[in-house]
């Protein structure tokens, strides 16, 4: 992008107000500073920074993921308390399923938390799976669609209540502690859903947190559950969120997901994946890795 | 990006080495492959201009039993 003229009487003292010091944006440039820009900011410190962009990550439905494969093992799915929450906008103009999230201690085996969007039944699921057994706890679209906002199936032109700009935000609150999955709760925006089926099977443990994917099974590619749509501002919290904080990040991203950060809701973050600067990392350090795109994912500036 | 179908053969004889991973077939016996722009592909059955375009072919009645498991898990 080309740098704005600089007027008559421009001094260089200027530079530091001109790109925002106070508030770590590098405004001018339309981007941020990475690492923030420190309070006392010197011309020769610019050879330290990059630039890169507030971003989102776009997967194309076909074959496209992002991951980050590395994480600390001390955070467990199963007998402690989390809240997953994410923003997706549904790009998929076909009847089709979406994998939106996995995360698992591997990379090819069965046993993960999975978080999928099933066409046929127009079902959100939610699944810990363990071994061949499955808990899953599914949310019918159509008999949610006081909450949702949809008549019909997910898809790219029926994409139900969003924000101003397609946007969905999808909060799972899950208190491991009660059997089965009684402790899960699901929310699209800021409206609880009901669920309508509850399949438990067999025992249901303790899994590592230690890979995540998006987009995509976390054993394959090309899956038929590839899926079509955008993904921004992940978050996991070692706690249960309530109504009201998960009213307070959707209000604040309302407009644009990567605003959802001002809503202040930071206790308990141990998971933040902003997709920004064309990586997927984790700000808050969870999962260790940093990686990219695979298979021709997007990283699209907002 | 351009997306091509192509048969199994085809895959294996000359676009083994591709960047990205395939999308198979439920049979095995085609899969799509992404490409970058520029790149010539020959022998294809179909391409497709987007993402999209791939998932109006793999996701139609006529073509979903080919491509969708029954266990979708």
């Amino acid at each position: 992008m080309p740098i704005p003229n600089i007027p008559p009487g421009f001094k260089v003292a200027d530079i530091k107000t001109e790109l925002g010091s106070t508030n770590n944006s590098l405004k001018a440039l339309g981007g941020l500073a990475n690492p923030p820009l420190a309070d006392t900011f010197l011309m020769s410190d610019f050879a330290n920074y990059t630039h890169y962009y507030s971003g989102f990550y776009r997967n194309d439905g076909v074959n496209d993921y992002a991951q980050i494969a590395g994480g600390a093992s001390t955070n467990a799915i199963g007998s402690g308390a989390l809240t997953i929450s994410f923003w997706v906008r549904n790009n998929g103009s076909a009847h089709q399923n979406h994998q939106i999230v996995n995360i698992a201690p591997g990379f090819s085996s069965n046993d993960r938390l999975m978080i999928d969007y099933n066409t046929t039944n127009n079902q959100l699921r939610f699944n810990h799976r363990q071994g061949s057994s499955n808990n899953i706890r599914a949310y019918y679209m159509n008999n949610n669609s006081s909450k949702t906002g949809l008549s019909g199936n997910w898809t790219s032109t029926n994409r139900g209540t969003t924000n101003s700009n397609n946007w969905n935000m999808l909060t799972y609150v899950y208190d491991g502690k009660q059997s089965g999955l009684n402790g899960l709760t699901v929310w699209w925006n800021n409206q609880q859903l009901d669920y309508q089926v509850n399949s438990t099977s067999g025992s249901r443990s303790n899994l590592s947190m230690t890979n995540i994917r998006f987009g995509e099974n976390i054993h394959t590619s090309g899956s038929a559950g590839n899926a079509t749509m955008d993904f921004d501002e992940f978050k996991i919290y070692s706690r249960l969120l309530s109504s009201t904080e998960i009213n307070s990040l959707y209000q604040a991203g309302s407009t644009n997901p990567a605003s959802a950060a001002a809503a202040g809701v930071t206790s308990n973050l141990i998971s933040q994946i902003r997709f920004d600067g064309g990586v997927v990392s984790d700000a808050e350090g969870h999962f260790t890795g940093t990686a990219g795109a695979y298979n021709g994912g997007q990283f699209i500036a907002y | 990006m351009k997306y091509y179908l192509i048969t199994i053969e085809e895959f294996n004889a000359n676009h083994i080495d591709c960047l990205h991973s395939p999308a198979y077939s439920l049979d095995g016996s085609k899969c799509i492959i992404e490409v970058e722009d520029g790149e010539v592909v020959e022998n294809f059955i179909e391409s497709f201009e987007s993402g999209k375009a791939v998932n109006a072919y793999r996701y139609a009645e006529t073509e979903a039993s080919n491509w969708i498991p029954t266990d979708e898990i």
